[in-house]
């Protein structure tokens, strides 16, 4: 956070008291159609980033994992069944607008269960101290208000020799990529979003908070400051994307 | 090499669809599986710093996978290390026996025979498969295809029998390993008499009068 009172929302500084407040907003606004224009904006590359992060969990049957940010339940639906009957999965996120479509998307797929739904913020997670054996927040760190508090608290709840995977937007390892990559953020992806969603305005934030995010490393250090160790990262898609992993040891 | 972790997943990916899909048209397999479900089995390929990881459960397999570096072996209920050369050695073997290989292998060793035995065992039901794809229509086309199939798995059998065969054969009139050995020293031996004959020669040629007044001094032959 910049400092006790201001904090970035999109380019805009806002006070941190009302940042989730906004960001709730741009949620409940594409919660509808955020699977559908996930998959128009990445050309379907996000289901491979979850993917690795899922490969990269080392979840084992009858773990818990906590999917912090799972909005409508990619990553939970893979873990349901990888941690089986034994294990639990628990779907969290601020927003009940996502919360209500990822619970019903997966009903709908009939994985039901060994999974519940909480909603609750990052910062503030209401869970026992060691309680998770993993714990995935993926494209969701960003929109936190308080990044190093909620890592903190991410800290607490895992178990000792548990992981945080932290799949998010991160910056791109060349030039030339940078420059496209920031021409479709902010002209075609705005345009996207009014074509297929009727809003722009959440989408051009949705840009606008990729480049405030920190980057791999500061990330990386961040991790470390919360109390993580073994802390590394990966670039994906050329650091378009980066998977930050840490250990509680 | 692969280091982008999302290619690696599009690999993965890629094949656990495939063989997903081949379970789905084997419902004997597919049966099978439930007695593996729940265990996992990690290939290492050390010169590649690659792992892949497939985990089974009830009804399908999962591929993973990723760079060694983020691999715990305790995740894995087997564990194979060894060069990707030896792999596939160990693919072509066409035998769930390690012997004779330099893998490694940890853990569980049961599981791995059975899912080797029942990769080997697919039969697939095209049939069904084209049936769900092409409708009724599909019917005259998987009949072909089912023919096809078992001519060329016959084929390949007889292919293989007839080249064993041939092996064999050949090798019973070859010469033997003893009498190839013998000729192989007497060929050595010949050149080397060649050899000193030659440098004997190359001597005499160089140092005639050497050769004269040895000749002068020798005794005389009568």
């Amino acid at each position: 956070m910049q400092n006790d009172e201001q904090t970035h929302f999109g380019f805009d500084t806002v006070k941190a008291s009302e940042k989730s407040g906004r960001v709730a907003e741009v949620f409940h606004s594409v919660a509808a159609k955020y699977d559908i224009m996930n998959d128009l904006m990445s050309g379907g590359i996000h289901r491979l980033w979850k993917r690795a992060t899922i490969e990269q969990s080392a979840a084992r049957p009858g773990q818990r994992i906590l999917d912090i940010a799972g909005g409508t339940g990619d990553l939970t639906a893979k873990f349901s069944k990888i941690v089986g009957n034994e294990g639990h999965v628990v779907l969290a996120d601020i927003n009940s607008s996502m919360l209500n479509v990822g619970r019903d998307k997966l009903l709908n797929k009939g994985i039901a269960g060994n999974v519940q739904f909480v909603q609750a913020d990052a910062q503030y997670l209401p869970f026992p101290d060691n309680y998770f054996n993993c714990i995935t927040i993926a494209f969701g760190l960003r929109n936190v208000t308080d990044k190093d508090e909620a890592l903190r608290s991410m800290y607490r709840i895992l178990k000792p020799g548990g992981r945080l995977l932290v799949l998010e937007f991160s910056k791109p390892q060349n030039d030339l990529i940078e420059k496209f990559y920031d021409q479709y953020s902010f002209r075609i992806l705005p345009t996207m979003g009014k074509i297929f969603a009727d809003d722009a305005e959440s989408y051009r934030y949705l840009a606008e908070s990729i480049r405030m995010h920190p980057d791999q490393e500061t990330l990386k250090s961040m991790m470390q400051d919360a109390g993580f160790e073994k802390t590394s990262f990966q670039n994906m898609t050329n650091g378009i994307v980066a998977l930050h992993k840490g250990i509680k040891l | 090499m692969l280091k982008d972790p999302a290619l690696l997943s599009a690999l993965a990916s890629t094949i656990e669809y495939t063989i997903n899909n081949a379970l789905r048209y084997d419902p004997a397999s597919k049966n099978q599986l439930h007695t593996l479900a729940g265990e996992s089995i990690a290939i290492v390929i050390t010169d590649q710093k690659l792992v892949a990881q497939i985990t089974i459960f009830e009804e399908t397999l999962s591929l993973a996978i990723f760079r060694l570096e983020h691999f715990e072996e305790n995740a894995a209920s087997t564990v194979l290390k060894g060069e990707l050369g030896e792999f596939i050695a160990l693919l072509k073997k066409n035998s769930p026996s390690l012997a004779g290989t330099d893998v490694e292998v940890q853990g569980n060793v049961g599981t791995l025979e059975s899912l080797q035995a029942l990769i080997q065992n697919l039969d697939i039901d095209w049939q069904d498969a084209l049936h769900e794809k092409l409708g009724p229509a599909a019917a005259p086309l998987s009949q072909v295809i089912l023919d096809l199939s078992k001519y060329l798995k016959t084929r390949t059998r007889a292919n293989i029998d007839t080249v064993k065969h041939f092996i064999e054969h050949e090798a019973e009139l070859g010469v033997h390993q003893v009498e190839m050995s013998q000729f192989k020293k007497n060929v050595s031996v010949l050149r080397q008499s060649t050899d000193r004959l030659e440098a004997k020669i190359q001597h005499l040629l160089r140092h005639p009068k050497l050769n004269e007044a040895q000749s002068k001094h020798s005794p005389k032959a009568h």
